[in-house]
């Protein structure tokens, strides 16, 4: 039996627990990655997660083959419900502006963590536009056009932000590699 | 020293992210569920399937959940409704009120109106007006090949007014311009046999019936199952009446037939049985005023 494509499945998804489960086993870990590092949360994303499925059985037509696939669309979704866990709307001051204290954020207990641990607090030191062009490009690896059809945004301002927070990125995890080196 | 792209690329990937819970698959079952009911309206059979099939608990909770929703998304809507119904049955008790004759709109032609008065009998014989109300009966479209048989068809009260009971009288006047308007339509909402293929033939059996009885002089066979004999002719507002009687063991019952009109009748008593076999007057219909259409052309008096 020929597999069901995404559409079709969506198609048959307010009808169909099946379906609509198998949409979600499709797509279930993608989601739940990315809004668990877009939120540094495991029970908010989950809760994000959950949203951006039964989002699909409340306006089925607001996914548009047309304008990418599913996986695309999803990633868009968790990236709105994201922002509004960070309590963020479209429009809002523009965070890649904030200036974040990084002297504050890099303790020396920093460097006693896992680095899985480590990076996970850099991360989050980065404002949340910086934040989501990373997870999406440097995680998730999506090329920049699809970042930028996601967020909404021109390829250049994809770049540069990616560019802003890999240097900010850089300047927090210094002492973590002089450390590293050191020990 | 400052890492290299290289290097942060290689720090970067080592963010690890756990898998998503299991719990998150029944989690999204149950909301599912949720979603889907409450994305549709139950029907009363879905509303009941819910509830029998529901155990104890959590499911039974479910149940009255769907059943409070039913009726709260209903709530707004029924209270609009009801007020757009309450405003109409005033506004229009107050049009036919300043313009009686616009109730006349709603008389179709070839009606037969009539004022009649309703008595009740005490036991001394004394009599009080219960009620006086002017109606009319219609001639259905589907007798246009016998003639009228209005009165079978039934009554449609224009007013009606109840002598010492004003707070009666108002509410009936409220009602009765909405039964003249909703009378055609509730006809054809329950009458079982409309939707019927054999309606057509038992309706002009019916006709043929009625317009046998006309020829006949207005010689009905029964009452309500009673058979009735004819006890004489009297004229009554200047019509002719074929008198009939049927006799039941608690009462007697008389109407009198006008020929002119169709056999409707003019008077009917109802004479309740006493222990000395005798009969006592106990209601009266009394037609007072008979208007008839002038376009009506069935209405012809038979020869005696």
């Amino acid at each position: 039996m020929p597999e069901q494509t995404d559409e079709a499945l969506l198609d048959l998804a307010g009808r169909s627990e099946a379906a609509f489960m198998l949409l979600f086993e499709r797509h279930r870990e993608v989601i739940f990655r990315v809004a668990y590092r877009l939120t540094n949360s495991a029970a908010a994303a989950e809760d994000i997660t959950q949203e951006c499925f039964l989002g699909l059985l409340d306006a089925p037509g607001r996914f548009d083959p047309a304008k990418g696939s599913l996986r695309t669309y999803l990633y868009g979704a968790v990236r709105n419900h994201a922002r509004r866990y960070h309590g963020l709307h479209d429009g809002d001051v523009d965070l890649e502006d904030t200036q974040v204290n990084e002297a504050a954020e890099v303790s020396l207990v920093f460097l006693q963590q896992e680095q899985s641990q480590v990076i996970r607090q850099a991360i989050s030191t980065l404002p949340v536009q910086q934040r989501e062009a990373v997870i999406l490009f440097q995680y998730e690896e999506l090329s920049l056009e699809e970042v930028a059809v996601i967020l909404g945004i021109e390829i250049g301002a994809v770049k540069s932000r990616l560019h802003r927070a890999r240097a900010r990125l850089k300047r927090i995890l210094t002492p973590y590699f002089q450390g590293s080196n050191t020990r | 020293m400052n890492p290299s792209e290289d290097d942060l690329n290689c720090l970067l990937k080592t963010w690890t992210v756990p898998r998503s819970p299991d719990s998150l698959e029944g989690r999204l079952r149950r909301a599912y569920g949720d979603r889907a009911r409450s994305r549709t309206t139950p029907g009363l059979l879905e509303v009941s399937s819910v509830q029998w099939e529901a155990a104890p608990g959590r499911q039974r909770k479910c149940g009255r959940g769907v059943w409070s929703r039913w009726i709260a998304g209903f709530l707004p809507f029924a209270g609009k409704f009801a007020g757009v119904i309450a405003v109409a049955v005033v506004l229009l008790a107050v049009i036919t009120r300043a313009f009686p004759q616009s109730l006349g709109l709603f008389v179709p032609p070839g009606a037969i109106i009539i004022d009649s008065e309703f008595l009740d009998y005490g036991d001394d014989g004394s009599s009080t007006v219960s009620e006086y109300r002017t109606s009319v009966f219609s001639t259905p479209a589907w007798v246009t090949d016998t003639s009228s048989v209005s009165h079978i068809y039934g009554e449609t009260t224009l007013s009606s007014s109840f002598p010492g009971d004003p707070l009666r009288t108002t509410a009936v006047e409220l009602l009765n311009p909405v039964k003249v308007i909703l009378d055609p339509v509730m006809h054809r909402m329950f009458d079982p046999l409309f939707y019927k293929p054999g309606r057509t033939s038992y309706l002009r059996a019916v006709g043929r019936y009625a317009a046998a009885r006309i020829r006949n002089n207005c010689t009905p066979t029964n009452y309500g199952g009673t058979p009735m004999t004819v006890i004489g002719r009297e004229t009554l507002l200047n019509y002719t009446t074929t008198v009939s009687q049927s006799e039941g063991r608690d009462a007697r019952f008389t109407q009198w037939f006008a020929l002119g009109l169709d056999c409707l009748p003019l008077r009917s008593t109802t004479e309740k049985a006493l222990p000395d076999g005798t009969f006592q007057l106990a209601s009266e219909r009394r037609v007072l005023k008979v208007t008839t259409n002038s376009s009506r052309t069935a209405a012809k008096e038979p020869s005696r």
